[in-house]
Formats: structure tokens, sequence, C-alpha cells
């Protein structure tokens, strides 16, 4: 075999072994390579932003032009609505007032006062079902860093749960969707006292949309159409989030295995901003 | 002086290939989806390059779409290098001396290294699981990719058309100016490019 051949074969082979060592070592939570594509965040986030905004608009425009009707229809209605919910707003307005007295009165904590909400653009998507985390636009200098113990919960406009972070360089973090078979999450019905069970994307239910629940008590009644909040339980994710409703519960022999699917409320297809929750007074 | 400007030509065409393919496939609507797939424009780069300008442009532009891609939408970092290196490789080496270099056979190299890129991170996902707790049954791994491949094959098939144009027309090296690459030129046995 000529020299040159065997080098390059050897070449190959050490930057096969180097990059199966970089792909186990970087799935560490908190792995110091992940700071690796902080210069490429950094480099690249004007331009992904210019782009993004470029399709957006783009699509925006084709979306303009083939759903005029539909908008013309839906601004009559709107504008009927909206007429209403300005009367609307002015008694929430002073039932607001009422709120904010009684809060004081019993010194009650909003839902997710704990926490600061840090809003982020979505920057990229995934590249098909292998490469399927998305990409946003707040990192470790807005004080996220993500460890082996350490993760921040990351939910939309309507505080409906959306993922969590799973790396965080300098310009940018990686978001671990909740359909991803990966992400887990400790839930409950939205009642009072409801027992706890497991939230976590599935990897056959995921092409679907749906989410799979298990680890459900003999004592757990579940229905459909019951809506299924974060427990607070694990200490990740706030108590209280909505995850989404329940769509089909499939009862088995061996109560012990019972499943149900939940259809999550967030469209992670359409969604474009997203806000990450940090404990106040948390700054690793 | 030559060669500098050329390498500077390769370097540059390649850096604004890698960087705008790389971007613009984690912008692309789902609009462009076909059956729930998306084209996979780094793969098709990386393929391409191999075929067409043999084993070092493929190794070095799979290297570096992968770290692109990882750095973007992978679950860690190394994965989406390896395969794309690969990719490179093997479209250099398997399959360059059989098509000899045919543009208009490019669009079939495209297709089996579609097929290998989803067998092998197939098997790779169920080897080296990069996400802790997650467990992977290989069957299962399968049939998932059964469910894309069709649709991973007509999208990467219709990316590639103006691609091996663009790498043709507006490629990293003049048509007249292929470099020589020692021993791979013998392999191959022809250093013009054929447009059929």
């Amino acid at each position: 075999m000529p020299k040159p051949r065997k080098n390059r074969i050897f070449a190959i082979v050490l930057i096969t072994l180097l990059l199966l060592a970089v792909t186990l070592l970087s799935t560490l939570p908190g792995s110091p390579l992940s700071f690796i594509t902080s210069p490429i965040s950094v480099l690249l986030e004007p331009v992904q932003k210019g782009l993004s905004k470029t399709v957006d608009q783009v699509n925006g425009f084709f979306s303009a032009l083939s759903e005029s009707i539909v908008i013309r229809e839906e601004n009559q209605r709107l504008q009927a609505e909206n007429a209403e919910l300005r009367s609307q707003i002015d008694q929430l307005a002073e039932a607001g007032r009422q709120y904010e007295e009684l809060k004081s009165a019993f010194k009650l904590k909003s839902r997710f006062d704990a926490y600061e909400i840090v809003g982020g653009r979505i920057m990229t998507r995934e590249i098909g079902s292998w490469f399927d985390v998305f990409r946003i636009d707040v990192g470790s200098r807005d004080g996220f860093r993500v460890t082996e113990t350490m993760s921040y919960a990351v939910v939309n406009s309507q505080s409906q749960l959306v993922g969590r972070l799973m790396a965080t360089d300098l310009a940018s973090a990686k978001v671990l969707p909740l359909l991803h078979e990966g992400f887990a999450v400790s839930a409950k019905v939205n009642t009072v006292s409801s027992p706890l069970f497991r939230v976590r994307g599935d990897f056959d239910l995921k092409e679907q949309g749906l989410c799979l629940i298990d680890q459900i008590p003999l004592n757990a009644r579940l229905q459909i159409g019951d809506e299924v909040i974060t427990s607070g339980s694990g200490g990740l994710f706030p108590a209280g989030i909505p995850i989404g409703r329940i769509v089909q519960v499939l009862e088995n022999a061996d109560r012990n295995q019972r499943q149900a699917y939940l259809q999550p409320y967030v469209d992670l297809e359409n969604i474009q901003t997203v806000f990450v929750m940090k404990a106040v007074g948390h700054e690793d | 002086m030559k060669i500098n400007r050329r390498i500077i030509r390769a370097v540059l065409v390649y850096a604004v290939y890698i960087l705008g393919l790389g971007l613009l496939q984690t912008i692309l609507s789902d609009r462009v989806a076909i059956l729930n797939a998306k084209p996979d424009l780094t793969l098709v780069l990386a393929v391409l390059a191999g075929y067409l300008f043999g084993q070092r442009d493929g190794i070095t532009v799979g290297l570096l779409a992968g770290f692109m891609r990882d750095a973007l939408a992978g679950r860690g970092l190394g994965l989406g290098m390896l395969l794309l290196m690969y990719a490179g490789l093997t479209a250099a080496v398997a399959f360059r001396g059989f098509f000899r270099r045919n543009i208009s056979l490019g669009l079939i190299l495209v297709i089996l290294e579609t097929v290998m890129y989803h067998l092998m991170i197939t098997f790779l996902t169920f080897a080296v699981p990069v996400l802790p707790g997650v467990a992977y049954t290989l069957p299962g791994l399968y049939q998932h990719m059964l469910q894309i491949l069709p649709g991973a094959l007509i999208t990467n098939t219709l990316a590639g058309i103006p691609l091996i144009l663009l790498l043709y027309f507006a490629g990293p090296y003049r048509r007249d100016g292929r470099p020589e690459e020692d021993d791979e030129e013998r392999d191959v046995g022809d250093s013009l490019w054929q447009m059929k």
C-alpha cells in the first residue's frame, strides 16, 4: 500500500475516533464542548436574525396573497370581537385592581413571581428528525448555564410549556422540545390534590405531535379532555405550567402500566418567540 | 501565486456554500417538506463535493458542514461531522470511480448516499445514544427510518439538481483548472468534467 494512502486511512480512523469521543463527551449535561459553538453563534447571530426576518416576510407575503379573502372576513369578525373585548377589558381592569388588593392583603404570590422571564427568538429549527432541537438567541451571557443538575423551563407567550434548555453557549441555547424522546416532566391533572405522573416525549408519537403519559398511580383517574400541568416536583419546572390535554387513555389489564396520550398546547411549528424561566437569585 | 488564488477561491466558495446552505436548512419552512421531510442541503453538498472534487474536498466539506449542523440543530457535537465526513468520503472513493464524475449520475449518487446516511444514523443513534436516559430499540429506529426515507429521497434529489449546477457553473475551482489530487487521479482515470 502506498505511503500517502496509508497515512490518509490512518488520519481518517483517527478523526473517526476523535469525533466519537467528542460525540460522547458533548452528551454530558453542562459539557464544556457546548462552548465550542460560541464563536459561530456570535458571528452568525446577526445573519441568522436577518435571514429569519426575510424568510418570515416572504412567508407573510405569500400567506397574505393566498389568504386575503379569509383575512378580510376575519378582519370583520375581529372588529366585532374587538368591541366586545374592550368592554371586557374595562371590567377586567376593575377586577385586576381588586385582585391586587386581595393579593397584598393575603400575601399571595403570583404563579411565577419567583422566576425571572427572559424572552428569546428562535434562530434555527430542526434539520430532519435526527437533528431535532432548535436554537434561541439566549445564552450564557444572559445568565443561563445548563449543568448536570441545572436546566431551565421554556414556555411560550401564554406560559404554556415548550421544553427545556439542553445546552448553552455564549450567545445561544439549544432547546429540547417537549415532544422529543429525551424530554420528561413531572405533571398532574389540573385539579386539587391530583396524583403525580410523568409526561414525556416518545419516539413514535413525536411525528403525531403527541406526548406520552406514564407512571400513572393506581388511584389516578384520567379522562379525555383533562388539562395537564407541571407539578413542580423535581424543582426544574415551576408548578402550574399548562402542558396540554389528554386525548386518549390506554387502560391496561396490568393497571400498573397504564398510559395516556397528551396533545400539547404549544404549536412548535409556528412558534417564533419563547420565554426562558430562571429562578430569581439563581446566578449559575 | 496561481495556486494561492486557486486555494483562496476554493475556500471562499466552500465557505459561502457551507454557511449559506447550513443556515438555509435550519430556517426552511415546513411548506417545502415532502412526506414530512425537508431537503438535507448540507448532506447533498458534502456528497457532491466529494463526488465532483475528490476525497480531500469531500472530507473537508463534510466535516465543516457537519459542524454547522451540530452547532445549529444537533443534540450534541460530533455526530453530524462524522456522518457528513463519511458521506463526502464514500462519495469520492466508492462512487467516483464507478460513475466517473458524470454529472448526470450525481443524482443517483445523492439517492444512494441518502440511504446510506439514514442507515448509518439509525445505527449510530442506537449504538451511541446522545441523550442520557433514552433507550432506543433497533427495530423501532429502523421503522422510523423507513417512514422518513421516501420524503428524504425525494427532497434530497430535488435539492441535488440546482446544487450540481451551482457546483458546476459556480464551483470552488475553474472548470479548466481542477486540482490534481495525487493518487486519486490515478484511481479515477480521468480529470475532465463530463456534462451529459
